[in-house]
């Protein structure tokens, strides 16, 4: 009965995502502040419906459910909506909006072609907080990740457009160059210690458990993310690189995000439960 | 009753002749009331700005309206008739209410989208209103133009844009710093030109400005017009590491700042965005500084490829705020319309109460041997079959009324419930009403019409 009820909701959650984020293309399109109010409810929705579908899991399923390649990914794109409408709340930006929708609603529809009954694929005892605080803090990293990835194509796009002196209205709606540049920054700065607080909470999970993880190569590309971000960050604070080269690296950064992701379900010998 | 605008614009009229017929401020109650007492006008609202003088009236006939307010134009400016008419527009009913939506709207002024105008009908209006010269119809409508010029403002992006070369040069600025509190300005030459934009940028929010001029003196006092420095094309590459905004407007023959001197401070600069804004008239600044990473340039016709820009996109607004008004004058007549059901539903009101009275009369003479109890129940319930006799009837003719047809109408219900009579003892009562309270004026004579049904109902 539960799990009728959970499809169905979650069924619902797809189809109203995808109407409000049509809603905020029309807008894109062709301004119109009604269009854009109703998108913007129809996401809150979403968000809501996404709550109790993700509370119900975790009681139904009885652990914090971030532990299949459905439940991780579930979780990611309810923190895009979340922030969505966090960030909406406080800075009205509503292209933001949109292309994080887009990215989140593209993950939650991906979402549909894995099972959301796999069973995590560790035994019990394996199971710690450690895991779940582990995972948690990688994927709010990814998203922090997702947006300054988003803020920086913008960034670019703007950037193109003005050096070209295309008074479009794309250019009229996007937010200015150094709200985009100064976002990207500290998004990135809040995702680079996530993420590595989420590593070593891996590596000590791995000894509890007495894993070895020199065999595992999700391990070092997570590295070599956080050592991208970190000469990003580095590159800004020195004054070395400003403004198109930086969004260029954010860009360029977060491409290594998405094949650290894609190899955990692939080649990974160890992340294996992602699937 | 007609609605009625008759007025000139800088459209149809050349500064030469709206000079001639600009109302003086210190004399507009004068003329309000003037024009108020002057035969066939009921209502009447005066609108004067530099660029349009109109008057707005309700009159009782439209050409006797036409006449007496054109007399009324050409005794207060003492101008033969035969001289202005060519110039006026006269507009009535449907297309006077659109009109005074165009313009309350801004979608008639010369700078498309403008909203001083919004203000300035308001004082009209409310001008009007003090000496007693507007009644229910334009106390109605000047509320709702009010009412749909905002919305057109806060729904639509018509006045979002800059429409103006140096507000352009602010806008672009915005684009790329978002934010301009600790930005400094650099004005290269102490043109015109560069001290309106630099004015725009400081009431922006600006943290300093720096004046660079071939001579000191004029530098000084550009600058201390800012609270600024001064500098000489000395010291020009200080001024421009400090720069994050360059406004350069010299009377210089050739360029006055080059590609390779930008290059050379780029890594002082640390590299921070540099918007540069070359108005001058043959270019200060090498175009090519523009290939520069993090370097906008903007010359004065980019600016004005810009201006044409937003006044593109405010035409296209503006459409969207045409179908807004659309719905807003159909709106209008469907109130108008109501108005004249509030007299029948008096009428109605009156006879059926009348009807009612003689029935009780007539069961107090008959059954004397009543008490006084039960025959406040028999009235009771007579009212009650009488209010809800006419519920219905009532609701529907409100409805009818509000029907582009409706006066057609309105008088088949009249016929129906043979309310002529009643009507005409309504208008007779109105006459003697108005006789004897001769100094208040209409304003307080027209009931303003609800479209509750219950203010039809029989009172016990």
């Amino acid at each position: 009965m539960l799990v009728t009820i959970q499809s169905w909701m979650y069924d619902m959650t797809v189809y109203i995502y995808a109407i409000s984020v049509l809603m905020y293309f029309s807008d894109f399109l062709q301004s119109n502040r009604r269009v854009n109010r109703t998108a913007f409810w129809l996401l809150a929705i979403v968000w809501i419906l996404q709550s109790v579908f993700f509370i119900s899991q975790m009681v139904s399923k009885d652990y914090f459910p971030v532990l299949t390649l459905f439940e991780t990914l579930f979780f990611y794109s309810w923190i895009m909506v979340t922030l969505s409408l966090v960030i909406n709340h406080f800075f009205k930006m509503d292209l933001l909006i949109f292309f994080t929708n887009i990215l989140g609603f593209i993950v939650m529809a991906v979402t549909i072609f894995a099972n959301p009954a796999a069973a995590p694929a560790l035994s019990e005892q394996l199971i710690s907080e450690l895991l779940f605080i582990h995972i948690s803090l990688a994927m709010l990293s990814y998203v922090a990740f997702s947006i300054s990835f988003i803020l920086s194509l913008m960034y670019l796009a703007q950037n193109k457009l003005l050096k070209e002196k295309r008074w479009s209205p794309l250019l009229r709606k996007l937010p200015s160059l150094g709200l985009l540049d100064l976002y990207a920054y500290r998004l990135t700065m809040m995702g680079v210690p996530l993420l590595f607080l989420g590593l070593i909470l891996g590596v000590l999970w791995a000894h509890v458990i007495g894993q070895s993880i020199w065999l595992d190569p999700k391990i070092f590309t997570s590295i070599l993310v956080v050592v991208v971000y970190c000469i990003y960050l580095y590159r800004r604070i020195s004054y070395d690189w400003q403004g198109k080269k930086l969004a260029t690296m954010n860009v360029v950064a977060f491409v290594f995000v998405l094949l650290n992701f894609l190899i955990s379900g692939s080649i990974s010998s160890f992340h294996q439960w992602l699937r | 009753m007609h609605i009625l605008v008759i007025g000139l614009n800088y459209k149809t009229a050349p500064v030469e002749i709206r000079e001639r017929f600009a109302f003086k401020e210190e004399d507009m109650k004068r003329a309000v009331g003037a024009l108020r007492s002057a035969k066939s006008v009921q209502e009447c609202v005066i609108i004067g700005t530099c660029n349009r003088t109109e008057i707005y009236a309700v009159v009782d006939q439209l050409h006797t309206g036409r006449h007496y307010i054109k007399a009324f134009l050409s005794a207060w400016f003492d101008i033969d008739k035969t001289q202005f008419t060519d110039y006026l527009y006269i507009k009535e009913n449907d297309d006077a209410i659109g009109h005074l939506f165009r313009v309350v709207c801004g979608l008639d002024s010369m700078v498309l989208g403008e909203t001083q105008i919004l203000g300035q009908v308001r004082n009209s209006f409310i001008l009007s209103q003090e000496t007693k010269a507007t009644g229910t119809i334009f106390n109605n409508l000047f509320k709702q133009a009010i009412t749909v010029a905002k919305r057109a403002h806060s729904e639509t992006d018509i006045g979002k844009n800059a429409v103006s070369v140096s507000y352009a040069a602010v806008e672009l600025g915005k684009k790329i710093f978002g934010y301009f509190d600790k930005k400094t300005v650099v004005i290269l030459g102490a043109g015109k030109m560069g001290e309106l934009t630099g004015k725009h940028l400081q009431s922006n929010g600006v943290h300093k400005v720096i004046v660079v001029n071939r001579s000191l003196e004029r530098a000084q006092n550009l600058a201390d017009q800012f609270n600024g420095e001064a500098r000489t094309f000395d010291q020009l590459s200080q001024a421009l590491i400090a720069a994050d905004i360059v406004i350069s407007s010299t009377g210089a023959e050739g360029h006055v700042v080059t590609k390779k001197d930008i290059q050379a401070i780029s890594r002082k600069r640390n590299h921070r965005p540099l918007f540069m804004i070359d108005i001058a008239v043959p270019r200060d600044l090498d175009p090519e500084i523009n290939e520069l990473e993090n370097v906008f340039l903007y010359d004065i016709d980019d600016l004005q490829g810009i201006v044409d820009a937003n006044l593109q996109e405010r035409a296209r607004e503006a459409e969207k705020i045409g179908v807004m008004i659309d719905e807003e004058i159909a709106a209008f007549k469907a109130w108008l319309n109501t108005l004249g059901v509030v007299p029948v539903i008096t009428a109605l009101r009156e006879k059926s109460l009348r009807i009612q009275e003689e029935a009780i009369r007539n069961i107090e003479n008959k059954l004397p041997h009543l008490p006084e109890k039960d025959l406040r129940i028999i009235r009771k319930y007579s009212k009650t079959i009488v209010n809800q006799m006419l519920h219905d009837p009532l609701i529907r003719m409100k409805e009818m009324a509000a029907d582009s047809n409706g006066d057609e109408g309105l008088d088949l219900f009249i016929k129906i419930f043979a309310l002529e009579e009643e009507l005409a003892n309504q208008e007779r009562i109105k006459e003697e009403r108005k006789k004897q309270e001769k100094p208040q004026l209409d304003s307080t004579e027209f009931r303003l019409p609800t479209l509750r049904v219950s203010e039809a109902t029989v009172r016990s």
